[in-house]
């Protein structure tokens, strides 16, 4: 548990659905599960990816951005069926959550990650790391993102990002 | 690919003597991607020498005092907007000891300081400032002859049009206008009105930087690489296409529709083809109707850049070599000032399709990788290409690799090789 003290203002239940929902978020990830990627987010969520420098600067375009759950639906599909890429696994390793206030029937939520690559015939290497800052839907029959921010600290990608974040 | 014998010349030390192995280009050996030597050559004679490269745009410094760093070549530059309102594009390194005096991205302010010696320069790339320069009480210090007039840091020639900034590191460039030649009007066109970045995309290409330029000159591979190109209905093998080349084949110009609207024609030789698949948000793809023409242009423009207007989607690619083996590709986003929220939303949206994680872009690196691996173990190999003929013409289809002969044309008079 994080000894973040603005968690300790929160019911201990939702942080621990929220730290549920991170890892069956990258259990989904790892699987390469395209189909059941979008149903961790909202109908209108919004889902960026970009570089912290980019992230600082404020700018609107990153390397993946999904507004509305149509366009979610629509990556998952061309990555699984158009895609052509070498197999490669992806393991997730969450960090660091912090839980803000909660807004009604949203959490912001801030999570930091390490993505550790294993492409076919190559040493794994440490293919991204960073943090996420998210808004969390809590009204649903599940918990879902409503607006999920992938932050990277490194300035570029190394080759390419076959998968989400 | 084929193989073949080589010259049977000898270096001095018994390794052969790399030669060209036809004497037209329709093949290209593998060591052209791997060897070293001929990359440092290719640094000096190309990236160093009498081209014009993309380092930024006057939207990245607007304001007095902003200056980024950018890259020519292997060389970091600094591109600054001074206080009154002049353009430069300095060296990124001290004219003391080298070091490099701007270490981030982007900032703002009326000095450049070297943190080694603090050494200080004007915007414009002046030395204004030596700490100790006449010694302390009367030791050390620099020799009375020491003028601050003659160690300024290196200026380079620079041009901005359209928006866009364009340097050399050569003293005695062509005028930007008769090196983009034939280009020049497909740039002009995107480059019209003044353009606002919305973002940034970088990578590390794991192959030669030659290998994605030629990538940018393949259509052949358009729609069987891109599966997802004609699944969704954005290319099919019938578009028509003008297919040039600019300035004796330097540059690359490729001009085609957008259609729009999924066809099945020419798709019968496509395993991949994912019958049925359709997009839920069609605006991934769709243009809001922009230029007049209905047009999708892009082209290469030796030896570092790359533009592409692809449905609403406006960026150059910004090539950076590091090492044969190794090219960072850094995508810039444009918007013009005063779209509306919906063009800017689309372009947002239909940027997913390029950088490292485009639907359709994820494909070349990938590919291009495995090309590199080849290159590197096989480097007597050679790659053919003849689709479309032997000859370096312009072509209205798309079935043709006569924009990579017409670069390696070009290539091997520059390398004499």
């Amino acid at each position: 548990m994080s000894a973040d003290m603005s968690a300790t203002t929160l019911d201990h239940p939702l942080k621990i659905r929220v730290r549920e929902l991170y890892e069956e978020y990258f259990a989904c990830l790892e699987a390469q599960d395209l189909t059941a990627w979008p149903s961790f987010f909202t109908e209108d969520a919004v889902y960026l990816v970009q570089s912290d420098q980019s992230h600082r600067s404020g700018l609107l375009i990153g390397d993946i951005y999904c507004d509305g759950i149509a366009m979610f639906r629509d990556r998952a599909a061309a990555t699984a069926n158009t895609s052509v890429h070498a197999r490669q696994t992806i393991r997730h390793f969450p960090g660091a959550l912090k839980l803000a206030a909660r807004k009604g029937d949203l959490v912001s939520s801030t999570m930091s990650y390490l993505a550790v690559r294993s492409v076919t015939d190559e040493a794994p290497t440490f293919f991204s790391v960073g943090r996420s800052i998210d808004e969390i839907a809590v009204n649903g029959d599940r918990l879902r993102f409503a607006r999920r921010t992938v932050i990277y600290d490194h300035d570029r990608i190394d080759n390419s990002l076959v998968f989400p974040l | 690919m084929q193989q073949v014998n080589l010259s049977e010349s000898r270096n001095s030390d018994n390794s052969p003597v790399r030669a060209w192995p036809k004497d037209d280009v329709s093949r290209v050996p593998y060591w052209l991607y791997v060897d070293r030597d001929l990359y440092d050559r290719e640094l000096q004679a190309m990236f160093y020498g009498p081209t014009w490269n993309y380092v930024g745009c006057v939207d990245e410094v607007r304001q007095p005092g902003d200056y980024k760093s950018s890259w020519i070549g292997e060389r970091s530059v600094i591109v600054t907007r001074d206080h009154d309102g002049a353009l430069s594009v300095l060296e990124n390194a001290c004219s003391h000891r080298g070091t490099r005096v701007v270490w981030c991205a982007k900032g703002n302010g009326s000095r450049l300081t070297c943190p080694y010696h603090q050494w200080s320069f004007s915007l414009k790339g002046d030395l204004v400032g030596v700490p100790f320069k006449r010694g302390l009480k009367g030791e050390g210090g620099y020799p009375s002859d020491f003028d601050t007039v003659d160690h300024g840091i290196r200026k380079l020639k620079h041009v901005e049009r359209g928006g866009l900034i364009w340097a050399t590191f050569s003293e005695d460039p062509p005028d930007l206008e008769t090196y983009f030649a034939e280009a020049l009007p497909g740039l002009d066109r995107v480059f019209s009105r003044p353009t606002r970045v919305l973002g940034y995309q970088r990578q590390l290409l794991s192959c030669n930087w030659k290998l994605y330029i030629e990538n940018l000159r393949d259509p052949y591979h358009a729609t069987l690489l891109h599966t997802f190109y004609v699944t969704f209905g954005l290319l099919r093998a019938g578009n028509k296409f003008l297919l040039g080349t600019a300035a004796g084949g330097a540059h690359s110009v490729t001009v085609t529709e957008n259609t729009g609207k999924k066809e099945k024609d020419s798709t019968g030789e496509i395993g991949r083809f994912g019958e049925g698949l359709t997009l839920a948000d069609p605006t991934l793809v769709t243009p809001i109707p922009e230029f007049a023409d209905g047009k999708v242009t892009g082209g290469t423009l030796h030896p570092s850049s790359v533009m592409h207007q692809q449905a609403n989607s406006i960026a150059i690619r910004h090539l950076v070599p590091k090492g044969p083996g190794q090219t960072e590709l850094i995508w810039t986003f444009f918007g013009y000032e005063g779209d509306t929220e919906e063009m800017t939303l689309r372009r947002r949206k239909q940027a997913n399709l390029f950088g490292p994680a485009g639907l359709v872009s994820v494909d070349d690196t990938e590919v291009l990788k495995f090309v590199q691996a080849t290159a590197e173990s096989y480097q007597d190999h050679v790659g053919l290409v003849e689709f479309g003929g032997r000859d370096t013409a312009d072509t209205s289809h798309m079935l043709s690799e006569g924009q990579i002969r017409a670069f390696y044309k070009y290539y091997r008079q520059v390398m004499q090789i």
